[in-house]
């Protein structure tokens, strides 16, 4: 497989803000390849928004280097910094930043007027961008007389009316209600599939990001946890904040009985005699026999069924609340040593608040962590 | 730079909840200027009655003492003595046409009210966008600063100009000589433009306090959207950032004219007082206040000050 070129490219990044201090980047490298789609994701204050403000040349870099294709836009030692308003981007902000006092033409076409645009290609390319987004037909209309949704599209329009190099989208769905913003989603992937173009996003959401990317970079305090493929990142978390932070997990602590050579890890839980999960290691780590261990078990993976008696081994919990979700039902489930268990079910199967019921765990899918001893 | 957008709605645990609007909200608050159906205030005729009745008696009886003043004034500009003695006259009107009022008193005023506008903008706009839009340091510090300096009176700002630079023995104009090696330096505040100079500095601080506001919402934002979309400085400056806060601009200039337009203080001390520099303001107090031992023309003081009514009502108008 031919490997895509580099559309942006970040080598040692850091940056640190005066006055708090706070060490917002702290030596990133990165490369995003063309006509990809890659989210930075992370808790707030882990840094994406600094990154992706960087990449923008809204703020500048103390330490490292930024790249655009094969030129450099930022070089730290020479103190070189490309002006934003040069570096051919689109940029969707998190308030959208619609201009109050434009028209919907004249904001999406503001990025034409400015390159100085003969006044038919403003209209003609205007037109296509709305098109585009779905918001044809609304050319002359005031931008305050648009719902959050329009003003989202609007930007989006005016971010690609010029055909940047690269789009850059911050958090642009976090003001959108949960119906509009799945919508938006998947407009976002298809235009973006459309038109080839590169995308970076910024998201705290992790549903958002494993919905949307190509490819995810997890950060905190600054620095890449674990990149990959949304799949990758699921279900081969590097570490625990990768582990905990894109989906759900339940843990329980236990100790390893044995390791077959395929790499597949036995682990009787603790306080639970007989019972055991196997799992494996998603970070290389090896484990040897009695070592303490964590497994986690992603919600997915259990098995809800009412507690009666079986010939399979099984936890046996209390439904400490179960919540509706339309195309699941979603348990907490306590379980007596243990705390509590998250488990997902479908609707066929309903439990109420106070009953009884046995957990089971689909086999292979745990995962496997050094514990406490 | 910071950014202060609308806020969003939050529920009780903090989550934020109908949010489609969230980011229009401060659209909306700058719509309003652009006259454009933004708001969400509830309408007053909606309003039961014994609830804007209290509002609403106030309102009229503040606007009542107004428009009862602005009448006295010009009654006041009809009669000759005391109000109590009427004894109507047009004389004080057609004492405009004097060739001192036209030629010396509205020339000098014009200037004057001219500079102080253009001044107190010209430190005011960039002053505004440094501290509010941008990350200079100390900026808290500066505010108070800018802040403080409106507890200082005109008249003592107006003295501490006369001693930098009276053409006779200003310490600036002294240092500046001695720099240039010359004898004398003719640098000096007592005229229109100097007035105008030294009012502008005196009425910086409030402009500033007015655009400060509506600079601090602007945010960086929009600003950056501009950027991002290719927009070089001075597009920045004339597409996006001039157009949204032009109506807090110019509602700042109207007031700081008006202003310069009735301060007595400042033109009094730079020359006014000794029959130079003659400016509305100071022929206003000098007729109600004679220096000399006539008595007080106050029909001649209110003619000026209707002047003054008429130029702000105007203003304001507009």
């Amino acid at each position: 497989m031919i490997e895509q070129p580099s559309a942006v490219r970040l080598q040692n990044v850091s940056k640190r803000y005066r006055g708090s201090g706070i060490l917002a980047v702290d030596d990133l490298t990165l490369d995003v390849k063309e006509g990809e789609l890659v989210t930075l994701l992370g808790p707030s204050g882990c840094g994406k928004t600094t990154t992706l403000r960087i990449v923008a040349g809204l703020e500048t870099p103390d330490h490292g280097d930024v790249y655009f294709g094969d030129q450099a836009v930022v070089l730290s030692d020479t103190r070189y910094s490309l002006p934003t308003d040069r570096r051919e981007i689109g940029m969707v902000f998190q308030s959208y930043a619609i201009w109050p006092h434009m028209t919907v033409r004249q904001n999406v076409g503001f990025p034409l007027k400015v390159r100085h645009t003969a006044g038919s290609e403003v209209r003609r390319r205007v037109a296509e961008a709305l098109e585009l987004v779905g918001m044809a037909g609304t050319e002359d209309r005031p931008a305050p007389m648009l719902s959050g949704g329009q003003q989202q599209r609007v930007a989006l329009a005016r971010a690609m009316v010029t055909g940047p190099r690269v789009l850059l989208l911050d958090e642009p769905f976090s003001n959108l209600d949960a119906k509009l913003r799945e919508q938006m989603r998947i407009e976002l992937r298809l235009l973006q599939k459309t038109t080839g173009i590169t995308v970076v996003f910024v998201t705290h959401d992790q549903a958002e990001a494993l919905n949307l990317s190509d490819h995810i970079v997890l950060m905190q305090h600054g620095k890449v946890q674990q990149e990959g493929a949304p799949a990758d990142l699921y279900q081969r978390p590097v570490n625990e904040f990768a582990r905990d932070f894109v989906g759900r997990v339940s843990l329980f602590e236990g100790a390893v009985t044995a390791v077959d050579p395929s790499g597949k890890i036995c682990v009787a839980i603790r306080n639970a005699p007989g019972w055991t999960i196997r799992g494996r290691s998603t970070n290389g780590q090896a484990f040897s026999t009695d070592a303490a261990v964590q497994v986690a078990v992603r919600p997915e993976d259990v098995e809800v069924r009412p507690d009666e008696p079986t010939t399979v081994p099984a936890l046996s919990g209390t439904v400490e609340a179960a919540l509706f979700g339309g195309e699941r039902i979603e348990y907490r489930i306590g379980v007596a040593g243990h705390g509590h268990v998250l488990a997902y079910s479908s609707r066929g199967l309903r439990f109420v608040e106070g009953d009884r019921v046995s957990l089971t765990f689909r086999d292979d899918e745990a995962t496997v962590w050094p514990g406490s001893a | 730079m910071k950014r202060r957008f609308g806020r969003a709605q939050r529920d009780r645990d903090g989550q934020r909840t109908s949010q489609e609007t969230a980011g229009g909200d401060f659209t909306a608050q700058l719509a309003e200027p652009f006259g454009l159906p933004a708001s969400t205030k509830p309408s007053w005729s909606k309003r039961p009655l014994p609830r804007i009745l209290g509002p609403a008696l106030l309102s009229f009886l503040a606007l009542g003492f107004v428009v009862m003043i602005g009448l006295f004034i010009l009654f006041m500009t009809f009669v000759r003595s005391l109000p109590t003695r009427p004894d109507f006259t047009f004389e004080f009107w057609l004492d405009l046409a004097r060739p001192f009022f036209l030629t010396v008193v509205v020339p000098n005023t014009l200037i004057l009210v001219a500079g102080t506008v253009v001044v107190s903008t010209l430190f005011t706009i960039p002053l505004a966008w440094l501290i509010n839009s941008t990350t200079l340091p100390c900026a808290r510090l500066f505010t108070t600063l800018i802040a403080l300096q409106i507890a200082i009176p005109g008249f003592v700002t107006a003295m501490g100009w006369t001693m930098l630079v009276n053409p006779q023995n200003g310490v600036f104009n002294q240092w500046l000589a001695g720099l240039v090696r010359v004898s004398r330096v003719g640098l000096s505040v007592e005229n229109p433009l100097g007035m105008g100079w030294v009012m502008g500095l005196v009425l910086t601080p409030p402009f500033f306090l007015l655009v400060s506001g509506p600079v601090r919402s602007l945010g960086a934002g929009f600003w950056e959207a501009a950027a991002a979309a290719g927009a070089n400085t001075r597009q920045r400056v004339f597409y996006i950032a001039l157009p949204l806060l032009w109506p807090a601009i110019l509602g700042g200039m109207i007031y700081i004219g008006m202003t310069a337009l009735s301060i007595f203080e400042v033109p009094a001390l730079l020359g006014a007082g000794s029959g130079n520099n003659a400016v509305l303001a100071t022929e206003m107090f000098y007729a109600a206040n004679p220096s000399s031992s006539g008595p007080p023309v106050y029909g001649a003081a209110a003619v000026y000050g209707s002047i003054v009514l008429f130029a702000g009502l105007l203003g304001l108008y507009f």
